[in-house]
């Protein structure tokens, strides 16, 4: 802010300025603290507006003016909104200062000034619930829908603020007795101390038995819970990059220009599937033992489903090895070699020799 | 089961490390989500599915546990001894560590300086060379546990849960034997 404004607001009396210390008016500040129920707890206003109904109640009975009727029923609303107001006040300030005034002899203090100011919200509420009381007759005799309709607000108003203070009182001595029995606490932590620098805690006291005794938390090994990455996170788009992340950091990418590969086409996976399937071994060997060839020739020749497509003769030489060696107690090896020729993928003529594998039918009846 | 607050992890993340949720911390609003209506009933039973026991103390709760493994007990015991030692160096200050009360570390550095016994108490606590370093490793202890909190960098405030150690304190008799 410039200085010109600060200047003006002086000016104007809105903020004052001592010590380059700024502060707000202490009008506003009263305002303010009115406006929200905040602030020391005071007595005056009820006090006032108890002696302000009196005397209209006196001047009423004197002459019938409507004008002292209307201070009557202003002040009787004024009693019932400032006393309700105070005791907020009250308990707000009570709980503040027990829980945040920092000097210990000090919160004593306030909360003994609070103690007294509670008795005298009370002896307030008493005076205006006897001169009600009084009065009742007298009001009777005024016929004025809105005067009863306060009149019986403000004693239900004042019963439960008495509810209220009796509350708090009990709220203010339990405050006042623990601040005092700490004292006594610190004493008790000090005498402690001194037994333990003695050695003594163990003999002296029953420090084991209480401490072993309790089952707080606190006292266990911070054991912190732990939990696995989710795996759905990670298949996620905020997964990807939050392992992204993690990985630059840990600069695994960086010789890597590489992308991450194009799609895969779809069904990539069934077709692999497929062909594994269809390739029934044990369909094939049972087959084979109800033919009389040998198995070479059997292998080589047989007709495959279209669907597991042309098989190049390496691959069917692959599987009558795997043949022979997974079902060798189904079959006979002869011990003799059979030969072919054939010309492979690079046109190279080449001699193939292979033993000579047929059914063992004697075994397969066991 | 009705109405478990959204705030439940928050609440089980603190207590469930041996934490405390006192009302006049910074953690004060879980304090009044707990103490609101059936809400401290409502957790009470979820949590004891976990193992862990919803305790209330005097503006503060906590966890508890039923079963106990033997070899904590040297553990707590060690533990305590040394809460009675830093509880010991707070209460010979002028100034008591009950609840609200705000301690600088700037201001206690320099009382110990001024007290040789406060000195010799703080220099049996820690190992840290300056003075400061000292009294700010005694305060992040406690405020670690939850009976302190910093409320900036110097400064600490003594939590509602500080009654724990004084309740625990209070259960201790000595036994004078004649002296």
């Amino acid at each position: 802010m410039s200085d010109e404004k600060l200047e003006k607001l002086v000016m104007y009396e809105i903020i004052h300025e001592n010590n380059n210390v700024i502060g707000l008016d202490d009008r506003i500040i009263t305002f303010i603290e009115e406006f929200l129920e905040i602030g020391e707890v005071t007595t005056s206003f009820i006090n006032d507006n108890i002696q302000s109904l009196n005397e209209n109640l006196k001047y009423y009975r004197i002459d019938s003016n409507s004008k002292f009727l209307r201070n009557i029923k202003r002040s009787l609303k004024k009693i019932s909104s400032t006393t309700s107001r105070e005791v907020m006040k009250l308990h707000k300030n009570i709980d503040d200062t027990y829980k945040n005034q920092d000097n210990y002899l000090i919160k004593l203090q306030e909360l003994d000034k609070y103690k007294a100011k509670r008795d005298d919200i009370i002896n307030l509420i008493r005076e205006s619930e006897q001169i009600i009381f009084e009065a009742q007759g007298f009001f009777n005799t005024i016929i004025d829908a809105e005067l009863n309709s306060i009149v019986l607000d403000l004693r239900y108003i004042l019963v439960r603020n008495r509810d209220y203070l009796n509350e708090i009182q009990s709220q203010i001595i339990d405050f006042i007795n623990r601040i005092q029995y700490q004292a006594a606490i610190y004493k008790k932590i000090q005498r402690l101390k001194e037994l333990k620098d003695y050695e003594e805690l163990k003999y002296k006291t029953n420090f084991i038995e209480v401490v072993s005794g309790t089952n707080t938390l606190m006292f266990r090994r911070r054991a912190f819970l732990k939990s696995r990455l989710s795996l759905d996170f990670l298949y996620s788009d905020q997964g990807h990059l939050l392992t992204r992340k993690v990985a630059g950091r840990l600069d695994i990418l960086r010789n890597s220009g590489r992308k991450p590969a194009g799609k895969m086409v779809d069904g990539f996976d069934e077709s692999i599937h497929e062909e594994s399937t269809s390739l029934n071994i044990e369909g094939l060997v049972d087959k084979f033992m109800e033919c009389d060839t040998d198995l070479f020739e059997f292998i080589l020749n047989y007709k495959f489903p279209k669907k597991v497509g042309e098989l190049t003769i390496e691959k069917r030489i692959s599987l009558y090895v795997g043949i022979s060696i997974d079902y060798d107690n189904k079959l006979l090896i002869s011990g003799k070699l059979g030969k072919m020729d054939y010309v492979n993928e690079k046109k190279q003529k080449l001699k193939l020799g292979y033993a000579i594998i047929k059914p063992n039918s004697k075994r397969s009846h066991e | 089961m009705n109405n478990i607050p959204k705030q439940t992890p928050e609440i089980f993340g603190i207590l469930s490390r041996g934490n405390f949720i006192s009302s006049n911390g910074s953690k004060g609003k879980l304090y009044d989500i707990i103490s609101h209506q059936e809400n401290f009933q409502v957790l009470k039973e979820l949590f004891g599915h976990t193992g862990y026991v919803l305790e209330h103390g005097h503006n503060y709760y906590y966890f508890s546990h039923t079963e106990e493994p033997n070899q904590s007990i040297e553990k707590k015991l060690e533990q305590f001894a040394y809460y009675i030692d830093v509880m010991d160096f707070f209460s010979s200050m002028d100034q008591k560590p009950s609840v609200g009360t705000r301690y600088r570390i700037t201001q206690i550095a320099e009382q110990c300086f001024s007290n040789e016994r406060l000195k010799q108490k703080i220099v049996a606590l820690s190992r840290r060379e300056k003075m400061v370093d000292k009294v700010s490793e005694i305060a992040n202890d406690l405020a670690q546990s939850g009976f302190f909190e910093q409320e900036d960098e110097d400064t600490y405030k003594v939590m509602d849960a500080i009654h724990y150690l004084e309740q625990v304190i209070t259960l201790i008799t000595i036994n004078e034997d004649g002296e």
